[in-house]
């Protein structure tokens, strides 16, 4: 099985290699080598995802020494200790597969392979069409890479590598500015956190000397890291703070999110590749691996924070957006707060069944939303409407996976979420001073399910805002519409816990994923600490009464105002002013980061350190002994006039010029004569040497 | 064999300039068989050098100077090798480089062939003398490269190097001269230097002051090794230099050149100083840090392509120093790592500085007036675009190319260093930093709407192609796999380091 994950991660590698050298040259721009290459991963993939779903318990590990650096250690030691090999610093990789990877490579492979069976369609005709395969098949191969890693090492680099490729992708339309704009900010923003995360992973080599999940996870339960500091901080803290800096940025949590919104200058596929399959739950995978670690160093309770507020804010600006795909970016970003907040609350299990099941939702939703755009060549939500007759089996996998998102029960989202407020209200009634973590979210849950109606009402009900677009608008070839199908299939909650997804009313329930992930907790050696077991009892119980309640309020209240206009939303948004401005704005995030941050300070301040440089570093300090010399020099020269001159008047003027003109003849600037004469002095030098005494 | 390297290309410009002077075409090609030759020499070390062991290797001694003791003494151990590796290299592609010079092809090339001479001596040497004796050869050819066949500002470019580089040569002497008289028996041989290492419980007079004679040598090396690096505040050359020196030259310069301060550094310093160099290391580490970030936040602001790629030289540079100064196993092989990853990236992005000057006579990112110097040329020049993506991102430490791995060394040996934990995470900043300047620089010239005025740019042709493939075969295969060049230093760094402590 372990063998089969270097193909796994393989397969679209070479892909990328193939596309991005002949891609061109081959027919349909060989589009077929990443589709194929995707697809065997996916079967790959698929015997050992069964096998968890099964069994419920998988456990491989390879591993091989990568870098090998011999440590200096004093001769006299090893002369007197003949047995011992000298010691050595070693950067290990492998790969780990265990629960938690082979739920991750049975959903990403699926994904990735849908999208890139999509992305046949949706970009047939563009430009650089093979470039766009070399991109994406290099990015599944990242994200796979970093599935499979069991060492924070290469974890690291195949998400730096997702970073770029999400650059290349981005940034695909690279005349359009804003698109390079885009690009270059989803970069820079991730990269933030990725030197955070970086600095993260190097105090895991001090604490551990070691990266490997497992050692870590050993050296945490054998006490390693007790009394080790980093900067006057526990190691810990410090090395959890920095990983959950990371995960900040790459999966766009507040506040460093400002960059996913804009990412969606990118082709749909794309859009449905970084936020649902790849890279953002790349980031809450980070914190799934590293969980006993954020743990130990007692950064959950800021994960918590940072999960509920993104949640809510970022829901708070979905419901005014007009923009398709940036309704969707929001309550992507809006998502993945729920998982952080899951994770910060210690809902792992929860967080991580999320994490899948919005995977699969949401990479319908963008594959939907990117059906639309290219039926009706807009992005803008009041150019659409009545497209439910024209696309129907577009707008029922898009209804169902907006049920999904909604947490409405028989759906998949609907057991995830409640899980993971179950969790934060179980967390909020423990620790009452946390009270606002389970508020953020529940209000976060009453507006998902608003603005995701809005977007279905807006888009295919009502009438027809555009008629010249509508009657051009039409159902997507089989390549288009099976993704979609087969991912809405996907979000019924029967295959994550039962058919209504309502724990104690289903006929029957499925076990696997508990299974699996207890089975990680103990792999990981987590042991959760639940708290008061009646307390959690009646958390989870009154969770479920209320996200049934927000949601049905959230779909009724989206049903009254963009479907029957009972409410009014322009009279809201003219009474509201202020609070929509600051919606409309997004909080004025890239005002303080693009306008302040950036332009008035680093760009100030490098333009002032140049010069600086230019002026004085090199001008004044340098140039200046120049001066000085210049100075003594003249100084000397009028000495040398009135003293000099008057007392030694003619015999110094003679030898001065005498040796003047000996020098000027070797002064002549020709190359040839100082190449001569340094060949002269080079080939006695030699002569010297071999011939000279030994 | 070293002497044979060494001198080949010596060989070879007595050749040429005996050629005629109206056949540029001869004059070129026997520049390139005469680089071939240490090329393959180079390859041959490569094959034949012992990794196990961290003595000297290919040694010869013969007495040159018998009444000072100064010895004809050449031999690399694995400091040297990845070095002399990365001279042969660019040597032998900067001919390739140079093929469009049109005017005094002869001395062009002969100059160029003296350079490679000295500074595969300067890596080779093993006596201080001789050391010393190729440092200042190289200085001439460089010095009339630079300003006769530079751009606008060429004489005052090639003096300031010159009389920079001088300035630090007097200091080298000096110590050089002082270390020779202070030793008994009288030597300049640098192994000999290191066994005894006499200098820590000596004192020196100075101005009146008795000082310790191993810091006072210490910092005289440093400061003349660090102008060559160049580390701040030593660094002002620099950006005049490479803009104003050919391509071939600037490739040269930052691909070789600079690793001569930090090899010297290594090659000399740390042995024969070694409780000097453990005094000097925070000091080291704060220049390092205080590089990268000052390199980087100049080059953030510069316009011109070339002095962009210059001050990025000078915060790549700082890892290294960072690196040597954490004195751990990682660091320091990282540092090393670092000095050839540099080498090969950095000689990519001048080659392509100087592709894109031969076209359009110009490298402005932003035109002195404001408008664009390019802009969207992507389109138009394909190939182009895709290796220079490729020379920008191992350049900003992508992982899989690299500059990653070499950062990371240094990183991790620096971090493990308490003292030092404070510089690495300001240091890092220089990890975002560097990604800024060299994306931004990316999308102004590449990206966006075409510059209708660039849109007749003709792609790379096969000669220029020849000269980016060898650098970027090794800047992919050493990211993924970086073992070929920390297996040739491994255990000479381990010696050194078990020497330091």
């Amino acid at each position: 099985m372990v063998q089969n994950c270097i193909w796994i991660f393989s397969l679209p590698l070479i892909a990328f290699v193939l596309q991005a050298s002949l891609g061109k040259k081959l027919p349909r721009q060989g589009d077929f080598i990443s589709v194929i290459a995707l697809l065997g991963s996916f079967l790959l993939a698929l015997p050992i995802f069964l096998q968890v779903v099964s069994t419920g318990n998988i456990s491989e590990a390879m591993s091989f020494t990568w870098i090998s650096l011999p440590l200096p250690i004093p001769d006299s030691f090893l002369t007197s200790h003949p047995g011992i090999s000298s010691p050595t610093f070693n950067l290990d990789i492998g790969i780990l597969l265990n629960n938690p990877t082979a739920i991750m490579l049975g959903m990403v492979t699926f994904c990735c392979f849908l999208i890139h069976l999509f992305s046949t369609g949706y970009m047939k005709g563009e430009d650089r069409y093979h470039m766009f395969f070399a991109y994406i098949s290099l990015f599944s191969a990242a994200m796979l890479g970093l599935v499979v890693s069991d060492n924070l090492f290469t974890f690291f680099m195949c998400w730096e590598v997702m970073g770029v490729c999400s650059y290349a992708l981005i940034g695909f339309y690279y005349k359009k500015p804003s698109a390079i704009n885009a690009s270059i900010k989803a970069f820079m923003t991730t990269r933030v956190g990725d030197t955070c995360f970086f600095l993260g992973l190097m105090g895991l080599y001090i604490v551990f000397g070691t990266s490997n999940f497992s050692e870590i996870y050993q050296g945490l339960q054998g006490g390693f890291a007790e009394g080790k500091t980093i900067l006057g901080v526990s190691a810990l803290s410090f090395i959890g703070f920095m990983i959950m800096m990371g995960t900040i940025g790459k999966s766009a949590q507040f506040p460093l999110q400002i960059w996913l919104p804009d990412a969606m200058e990118g082709p749909t596929p794309v859009s449905a590749l970084i936020h649902a399959a790849t890279m953002v739950s790349g980031g809450v995978f980070l914190l799934i691996r590293t969980f006993p670690i954020l743990e130990a160093g007692h950064v959950l309770p800021i994960i918590a924070y940072v999960g509920a507020i993104t949640a809510f804010l970022a829901a708070m600006v979905a419901v005014v957006q007009t923009d398709i795909k940036k309704v969707l970016a929001y309550s992507t970003i809006s998502q993945l707060g729920y998982m952080v907040m899951g994770i910060g609350v210690g809902a792992f299990a929860a967080a991580f069944l999320h994490l899948i099941t919005h995977a699969l939702f949401k990479a319908c939703l963008f594959l939907c939303s990117g059906s639309v755009i290219h039926a009706v060549h807009t992005q803008d939500m009041r150019e659409m409407g009545a497209l439910r007759t024209k696309m129907p089996l577009t707008f029922i996998s898009m209804l169902i996976a907006t049920l999904a998102i909604s947490g409405v029960p028989f759906f998949s989202g609907f057991v995830s979420k409640d899980r993971i407020l179950g969790g934060a209200l179980a967390y909020g009634m423990e620790h009452q001073v946390h009270a606002l973590i389970p508020i953020l979210g529940f209000a976060a849950a009453l507006l998902t399910a608003f603005y995701m109606f809005r977007l279905i009402y807006m888009t295919f009900c009502g009438p027809a805002k555009d008629e010249h677009k509508h009657t051009h608008a039409h159902e997507m070839p089989w390549n288009m519409v099976l993704p979609t199908l087969l991912l809405s299939g996907l979000s019924l909650s029967i295959w994550f816990a039962g058919p209504t997804g309502i724990h104690g009313l289903d006929p029957f329930e499925v076990h696997w994923f508990d299974n699996a992930v207890a089975a990680a907790q103990t792999q990981a050696g987590i042991a959760l600490h639940h708290g008061d077991e009646h307390i959690a009892h009646s958390a989870h119980g009154i969770a479920l009464v209320l996200s049934l309640i927000l949601a049905t309020a959230g779909i009724l209240l989206a049903t009254f105002t963009y479907l029957k206009h009972l409410i009014s939303a322009d009279a809201w948004k003219s009474r509201l002013a202020p609070l929509y401005n600051v919606l409309v704005h997004k909080y004025y995030f890239d005002e303080l980061y693009i306008n302040v941050i950036i332009q008035r300070g680093l760009l100030v301040w490098n333009n002032l350190l140049a010069r600086f440089d230019d002026r004085v570093v090199d001008r004044i300090l340098v140039d200046g002994w120049k001066d000085i010399s210049m100075g003594i020099k003249a100084f000397i020269g009028k000495f040398d006039d009135l003293v000099v001159d008057r007392i030694f008047v003619d015999g110094t003027g003679y030898v001065t010029a005498a040796g003047g003109w000996i020098l000027r003849r070797f002064q002549t600037g020709r190359v040839q004569q100082y190449v001569i004469l340094s060949l002269i002095g080079f080939t006695v030098a030699f002569i010297c040497l071999v011939a000279g005494p030994k | 064999m070293l002497s044979w390297m060494i001198f080949s290309p010596l060989i070879g410009m007595a050749a040429i300039l005996a050629m005629p002077r109206n056949r540029p075409d001869i004059v070129r090609w026997a520049a390139v068989i005469t680089t071939a030759v240490p090329l393959a020499l180079g390859v041959m070390v490569f094959s034949q050098f012992d990794r196990s062991t961290a003595a000297m290797q290919f040694v010869e001694q013969v007495s040159w100077i018998a009444p000072f003791n100064i010895e004809y003494y050449v031999g690399i151990d694995g400091l040297s090798v990845p070095m002399v590796l990365l001279t042969v290299l660019l040597s032998f592609i900067c001919i390739f480089a140079s093929w469009n010079i049109e005017n005094g092809v002869k001395g062009y090339f002969a100059m160029f062939l003296l350079l490679e001479s000295a500074m595969l001596g300067v890596f080779c040497a093993l006596d201080f003398f001789l050391f010393f004796v190729f440092w200042e050869v190289m200085l001439l050819p460089m010095y009339f490269l630079i300003g006769i066949w530079g751009g606008a500002n060429k004489v005052y470019a090639a003096t300031k190097f010159f009389l920079y580089t001088l300035a630090g040569s007097v200091l080298m002497l000096l110590v050089m001269l002082g270390m020779y008289f202070t030793t008994e028996p009288h030597t300049f041989s640098l192994l000999q230097l290191a066994n005894l290492h006499p200098f820590s419980t000596m004192t020196m007079d100075l101005f009146g002051w008795q000082l310790p004679m191993d810091k006072v040598f210490f910092v005289g090396l440093f400061i003349g090794f660090a102008i060559k690096v160049p580390i701040w505040p030593f660094h002002t050359w620099l950006p005049w230099a490479h803009v104003e020196a050919p391509t071939a030259v600037s490739v040269i310069l930052a691909g070789v050149l600079l690793k001569m301060g930090t090899y010297g550094i290594l090659r000399i310093s740390y042995p024969i100083l070694p409780s000097a160099t453990l005094w000097a290391a925070d000091a080291m580490a704060i220049l390092g840090v205080i590089s990268i970030l000052y390199g980087a936040f100049c080059a953030m602001a510069q316009k011109d392509l070339k002095k962009l790629v210059a001050y990025s030289s000078v915060s790549h540079m700082g890892y290294v120093i960072l690196g040597m100064a954490s004195l751990t196993t990682a660091g320091v092989n990282g540092a090393v790592l670092q000095m050839f990853n540099h080498g090969t990236s950095t000689a990519m992005l001048f080659l392509l500085v100087g592709v894109i000057y031969d076209r359009a006579h110009h490298r402005w990112i932003v035109k002195p007036d404001g408008s664009r110097g390019f802009g969207g040329i992507a389109p138009v020049v394909p190939v182009y675009t895709g290796v220079m993506a490729i020379a920008v991102f191992a350049s900003l430490g992508l992982p899989g190319l690299s500059g990653f791995i070499s950062e990371a060394l240094v990183f991790l040996g620096a971090f493990s260093v308490p003292r030092f934990q404070m510089y690495v995470i300001i240091g890092s900043l220089g990890i975002v930093l560097g990604a800024a300047y060299l994306l931004w620089m990316f999308m102004r010239v590449f990206l966006g709407p075409l510059n209708e005025e660039w849109s007749g740019l003709t792609d790379m042709n096969w000669r220029e192609r020849f000269t980016l493939i060898p650098l970027t075969i090794l800047v992919v295969v050493l990211g993924v796999y970086p073992m070929p060049v920390l297996k040739l230093m491994g255990t000479t760094v381990a010696k050194l380091l078990t020497s330091l402590t």
